[in-house]
């Protein structure tokens, strides 16, 4: 039950609608149509809300607002704070971030016989890998094919992804899964072995393979379990704040802070690979988001002062179904995986509108479309919302579906006394994903030597849009990948000579001749949700 | 060396190869004797923030019914806050991922697909085709637009 009665009245208007609702198979958009709603209603396209970079490799380019203050920040130490001469850790491989990125390269370098080391400003597993819920695709299927996944990714990119990257990310997919399951990942299996898989926004197969919707997390534990397991030293609580070069303008470590001290210490290493996620804690254009409290942009930070590119730092991702109500878990992300199994986006008068898997920019457009200019949103203490109606799951798949497949959606609304398998919930966009990031070649190389990244701080995979099960893929893929490459590049270098921080004062030059010198500490490392005074 | 709040409650984790260990009741012996000390108390499930029956899991563990202790485990978040109430001393979440592990790797069945389809690509099946697409991708996008926007969609 809802605490607004006004909500259990408009509730009972979907139920009505129900079965007829659920027997219908609405129509697809047309690209025009979906042209059309994405220019006028998909925040990427409020002119208003990014800037225009004034210093930097890509001086000229547009990122949103709060990225730019940023990126345009100052560092948060001199030159003269460290001293580089003597390191107080040397390895081969440093990893910066222990998501599902970091820890799979970890693994993948320790097991090409490098000195492998991870530092997290918060713990290893804490991370965004950790929150996923619907799934990992993968062309696994007799119907399915690599090519058929490269079509479904590139076209839901809006064609704008880097091709050699989609390549990499569809025929090494199933790779990945088999790598995963024999790590004891479990995946949802029929009894005689075959993958229980589900359609996502935007695929043309049914190719989402999932652990219940606790996919990301299964991954992440497991992943963890293996690199304690294998003995990679794990620095937590330590932020790396700057990339460190050689003489040469070659990556050669980092300069890690302690969260809690703010000591500054020095690791030295052959390669350095950026796996720090995302950006949902900036709070684009004020939406809440679904992210874990540090997807704070560090990476692109890191390494756009050292020189590496930005690619499609423009576009994000905004997954049409956060949570809209109630308060405590606003923003939080509904997983895809509810509309995969059947259950339909319902406006204030307990209409379908659209098909519920379109990909996740279009329907996070209509819905927006929806609770504005259309102006059919259900009103709620925390602003408009667009009904997702659960129930209509068991109508479809029979009683005991919801606790079987979504358990962790249930327990979720649960805990607010709303039961999804008999209320429908409200939903509205919230910030999910970034869709570009550092641009990386297909061996997670940016452009600057020895500085690797993978994940989801790096861009060009995705294009402009990101597909539902397309992030766990890649952050398995291309962590394994810059763990592979990252380790047998330092395994022909030797051990990197002249370390500097130069580069911070040639950029804060640059920013000073450009006029835009700002006071923001960055990389931001916490958000600041603390009461200002 | 500095003082601080321990952010979590510290779990006890024993290290292993997953690849030498094989899922036998043996196995939980060696490397989580501790379970065996459960005194039944339920104070784990009573505690657990996920609402699992979390003695019933290690109940399982203990005979090496390691399908059960998956399934019944596997909304796990490993909070920890059943091993801060365990008076044997348990660590009840780390219990429960070596049996996921166990699960996951030797005991639940394998996926035939799977492996037909890794074994294709690394015979090279899909390289024309992906190689058609990547071509398209670059010299041809309008012929890519419209495959994408007519592909055919599976029901």
């Amino acid at each position: 039950m809802y605490k607004i009665e006004k909500l259990n009245e408009l509730a009972k208007v979907v139920a009505e609608k129900r079965a007829e609702n659920a027997a219908l198979e609405p129509r697809r958009m047309t690209a025009e149509e979906k042209d059309d709603l994405l220019a006028h209603f998909h925040p990427d396209y409020k002119q208003d809300e990014f800037t225009v970079l004034s210093a930097g490799v890509n001086k000229g380019d547009k990122v949103p607002t709060q990225l730019a203050a940023l990126l345009q920040g100052k560092s948060r130490i001199t030159a003269a704070d460290v001293d580089l001469s003597a390191p107080d850790y040397d390895t081969d491989v440093l990893i910066i971030g222990g998501g599902g990125a970091g820890a799979s390269a970890a693994i993948e370098a320790d097991e090409a016989g490098v000195k492998t080391m991870i530092v997290t400003k918060l713990r290893i597993g804490d991370a965004n890998t950790m929150m996923a819920e619907g799934g990992i695709q993968a062309a696994d299927k007799p119907n399915d094919s690599p090519a058929i996944h490269f079509l479904d990714a590139f076209g839901g990119g809006h064609f704008a992804a880097k091709p050699e990257l989609v390549k990499k990310l569809v025929t090494k997919a199933p790779e990945a899964i088999q790598w995963l399951n024999k790590l004891g990942v479990e995946f949802d299996k029929e009894p005689d072995g075959t993958m229980v898989t589900t359609h996502g926004g935007g695929t043309s197969r049914k190719r989402m393979h999932a652990a219940k919707d606790y996919s990301g997390a299964e991954i992440m534990r497991t992943l963890r379990d293996e690199v304690i397991n294998r003995g990679i030293p794990v620095i937590d609580f330590t932020a790396a704040i700057e990339i460190i070069l050689d003489e040469n303008g070659k990556a050669a470590g980092a300069v890690l802070m302690n969260m809690e001290t703010k000591e500054l210490l020095v690791a030295r290493a052959k390669t350095v690979i950026i796996a720090t996620g995302g950006a949902g804690r900036l709070h684009y254009q004020g939406f809440p988001t679904s992210n874990h409290y540090g997807a704070t942009a560090d990476g692109l930070i890191l390494g756009y002062r050292v020189g590496a590119k930005l690619l499609y730092a423009d576009t994000l991702q905004y997954h049409p179904t956060g949570t809209g109500y109630p308060e405590q878990i606003f923003g939080a992300l509904v997983t895809e995986k509810v509309r995969s199994l059947g259950a339909k986006l319902v406006n204030i008068d307990g209409d379908v509108f659209m098909h519920p898997l379109e990909t996740r920019d279009v329907t996070a457009a209509s819905i927006i479309r929806e609770c504005t200019a259309r102006d059919k949103g259900i009103e709620t203490n925390l602003g408009k919302a667009i009904w997702l109606d659960t129930p209509m799951i068991e109508l479809i798949h029979g009683e005991g579906t919801i606790e079987k497949r979504i358990p962790a959606m249930m327990r979720m609304f649960g805990k607010y006394g709303i039961d999804i398998r008999k209320e429908p919930i409200l939903v509205y966009p919230t910030l999910h994903y970034q869709n570009g990031g550092l641009d990386i070649t297909d061996d997670c190389a940016t452009g600057v030597e020895n500085l690797y990244a993978a994940g989801e701080v790096a861009g060009g995979i995705h294009g402009r849009n990101r597909l539902m099960g397309n992030s766990l893929l890649d952050v398995i893929v291309f962590g394994r990948n810059a763990g592979i490459y990252a380790s047998a590049k330092a395994k022909e270098s030797s051990e990197p000579q002249g370390l500097t921080l130069g580069h911070i004062e040639k950029f804060n030059k640059e920013l000073e001749a450009a006029g835009v010198a700002g006071d923001t500490a960055s990389p931001m490392l916490l958000p600041h949700y603390a009461r200002k005074k | 060396m500095y003082v601080a709040t321990l952010p979590f409650f510290p779990l006890e984790k024993r290290v292993y190869n997953i690849e030498e260990i094989k899922p036998t009741q043996q196995i939980m012996m060696q490397l989580y004797p501790e379970i065996y000390s459960c005194i039944g108390c339920n104070a784990c499930t009573k505690a657990c923030t996920q609402e699992l029956n979390v003695m019933q899991y290690i109940a399982y563990a203990q005979r090496g019914e390691y399908d059960k202790c998956a399934e019944e485990s596997f909304d796990c978040v490993m909070c920890g806050v059943c091993s801060s109430r365990c008076p044997a001393g348990i660590s009840h979440p780390q219990v429960a991922m070596l049996a996921r592990r166990l699960n996951g790797k030797y005991i639940a069945p394998e996926c035939g697909h799977l492996a037909d389809r890794v074994n294709e690509i690394n015979e090279g099946i899909f390289d024309e085709k992906i190689a058609e697409l990547m071509t398209k991708a670059v010299d041809n996008l309008e012929e890519i637009k419209d495959m994408y926007n007519h592909r055919e969609i599976e029901k």
